[in-house]
Order: C-alpha cells, then structure tokens, then sequence
C-alpha cells in the first residue's frame, strides 16, 4: 500500500466542519449531525438511568429524594427534551431505512423535515400532557 | 465587458515555509466569463507565482482543479466567479485527503481503490435503434465519474481518516456489477467489507456535490440493496455471490 504523501487535514476544527457545524452543506448532514448527537446523548442518558436504578438497591431513600427532583419542573424538562431526541433519533432511522430500500434519496431533503416536523409537534404534545399531569 | 473587483482568499501551505497554514488575499479585476480556475491563474502570473493548484483541460472533463470554493467542493474550470454572488472567493484544498501544497492534494488514497480491471466504457444512451457507421458495432461513451474527489471531500466518513473506500468507488463497484455482474472476488462482498457501504452515514453529500451526476449515494444504497436482497436469498438457499444482476 502506497504511503500518501503529505499531510491529512485534521484536528477539531477539520471534524467540526463535517461532525458539529455543517457550514454550506445540505440538509442530509445536518439531519446526520443531529442523529449522532441524539444518539451520543440518548446512550449517555442510558447510563444514566441505569445508574439511577441502582440506587434502588443502594440507597432507597436518595431514589426518593432523585423522584421528587423528577417530578420539578426542571425534571419535567428533561423528560420532554428526552422525548424529541428518542423521536428525532428513531424517526431518522426510519428514514434512513427507507431511503435505503426504497431508494427515493432524491426526496430525503422532505424527508428529513418530515421528520423535524412530527418530532416537534409530537414532543409539542408530550409537553402539554406532561406539564399539565396531576 | 463588465469588470468587477473579487476578493481571493486562498489557502496556503507550503511545509517547512508556509507551516501552519493560512489565508492570502489578492484582489483581482473579473468579468462575467472569468472562472475561479481563470482567477487563480491569473493570480499566479500576475501576483503570485508560488501559487500551486491542480487542474489540465479547463472544461470539465479531467476533474483534476476540483476544490472547495466557499465551502462547497466545486470544479474550479465551470464555476463562475460572479455568479456564486460573493464579493469574496475563498478557495481551499479538498478535504478528506492529505494536503501536499497549497491547493493541491495527494490523490493517491482517492485511486488506490479503484481496480484496473473495473470497465471504464459503457453502453451509450444513444437512441437504440439508431444505425451505427461501418465497423463500429455499437455506441459506448465513457462513465461518468471524473474522479475528481468532491465526493470525499463532501463525506463526513471521510472525515475520520482513510476508513472508507470513499463514494466514487462504492460508485464505480455499483456500475461494475451492474455491466458485468458481480465477478470473482465477489465485488459485493468487497462493497460490504469493513471499508465499505456501512460506513456511510446517508448524508447524501456526495451527490450533492458530485459535478458529473454519478450520484455515488444512489449507488451506495443500491448497493445496500443488493446486498440485502443476496443475504435473503442466500437464507432460503437462492442465489449466490456470482449471480448475474440486471443491467440498468
């Protein structure tokens, strides 16, 4: 294998352009960036949970202390950001499924804010029933 | 003639004299025909004959002077400075691949995967009943892809080093099986294969950016699809990795 001369472009600013800030590229990337972020932090939060479930059998009443900073509107919050990023996430996948096998990638632009868009009216009505649940 | 003055900002790397990069400036006078391809020779002869950039038949045809013109991977002999709308042009390398010197990158990963024995020629769209002069038994034009590296430069894979074969050749494989089935080693085996079409992120990029309508991402989830449809056939016992596919 041939050793590439010169020097490959890297470092964070290189991977930002392509991975964090999508400048001039289309919406597909953009709907890329935000599925590996949705994921980074939906599996982030995985971990978190199940560190909070332990607690149960650790420390029973720091669980109950944690459920009643759940049920603050700030814990609330976090439920409803948790909701858009598992039906952002998901959602996409399913885009990405069907693009694959369908093979409509000229239509993935629409697709994509399909997506944004029931993600937000969906999470819009989670909102609603969360904060106003007795 | 309309004459306009464009600012060039180009980036610039020299190792051991330009190290790290940056950007020049030059200000130059153009009219509603120049290209940035024009632009940057007249920066050359007239400003600055240091400059160093890629580029051979000025239409198109040879995708050498592709580079990312305002953020977005451009053949540099068809883009027209006044038409992309800015007072300002910066002109960048390619990305995806190593830099060597100022504009210019090493192409060598880009063509390492491309296999000498893929065909280059394929059936013409010619109209198919059309008659064909004496000697010549039918119409072939060359395929599309001027492996000029927009594609890898546009591809987020890429970004993370050399782990993918890279758009254009998912492209070329797809094009490959579709002329001449699928060959011995297998060529899907070789798409699906750890530097293959699962490293692609479906950001489509590719195709957007592409210059000669390949579209590498089309060809890349046809690729998927065929690869799938093996897999299912080879679970009910049909099929195999030498079956003859349909020619598109």
């Amino acid at each position: 294998m041939n050793k590439p001369i010169g020097v490959r472009a890297g470092g964070w600013r290189f991977l930002a352009r392509h991975w964090v800030f999508p400048y001039r590229r289309t919406g597909s990337t953009l709907a890329f960036v935000l599925n590996r972020w949705s994921g980074v932090l939906l599996a982030i939060y995985l971990y978190v949970h199940l560190g909070i479930l332990t607690m149960i059998a650790v420390d029973p009443m720091a669980y109950d202390r944690f459920l009643g900073l759940a049920r603050s509107p700030l814990g609330l919050a976090f439920d409803v950001v948790l909701i858009l990023l598992i039906l952002y996430h998901g959602l996409n996948g399913l885009r990405i499924i069907y693009a694959t096998l369908a093979g409509h990638i000229e239509q993935h632009r629409a697709q994509f804010w399909a997506v944004v868009v029931i993600s937000l009216l969906v999470t819009a009505y989670s909102a609603v029933l969360i904060f106003s649940f007795e | 003639m309309l004459d306009n003055m464009v600012r060039f900002k180009l980036f610039r790397y020299k190792p051991g004299a330009i190290d790290p990069p940056r950007y020049d400036v030059f200000e130059i006078k153009v009219d509603e025909r120049t290209t940035v391809l024009d632009a940057l020779e007249f920066i050359r002869v007239d400003h600055d004959p240091g400059l160093m950039y890629r580029h051979s038949c000025h239409h198109a045809s040879c995708g050498t002077c592709a580079y990312k013109i305002n953020g977005q991977e451009r053949l540099g002999c068809v883009t027209n400075v006044l038409e992309l709308g800015a007072g300002e042009v910066v002109v960048e390398p390619l990305d995806g691949l190593p830099r060597i010197v100022d504009l210019v990158v090493d192409m060598t990963e880009f063509y390492r995967d491309f296999s000498p024995d893929w065909t280059y020629l394929r059936d013409s769209e010619w109209h198919p009943q059309a008659a064909t002069p004496a000697g010549v038994a039918q119409y072939v034009r060359f395929e599309n892809c001027l492996e000029c590296g927009a594609c890898i430069s546009a591809c987020p894979a890429a970004a993370v080093g050399d782990v993918h074969l890279g758009p254009a050749v998912l492209a070329a494989i797809n094009r490959e099986i579709d002329k001449n089935g699928h060959g011995k080693p297998s060529l899907l085996d070789l798409a699906a294969g750890e530097r293959g079409i699962w490293q692609c992120h479906s950001a489509y990029e590719c195709s957007a950016v592409c210059p000669s309508e390949v579209d590498p991402a089309g060809q890349i989830m046809a690729l998927r699809r065929r690869f799938i449809t093996q897999k299912i056939k080879r679970l009910f016992g049909q099929g195999g990795p030498d079956e003859q596919t349909n020619r598109s």
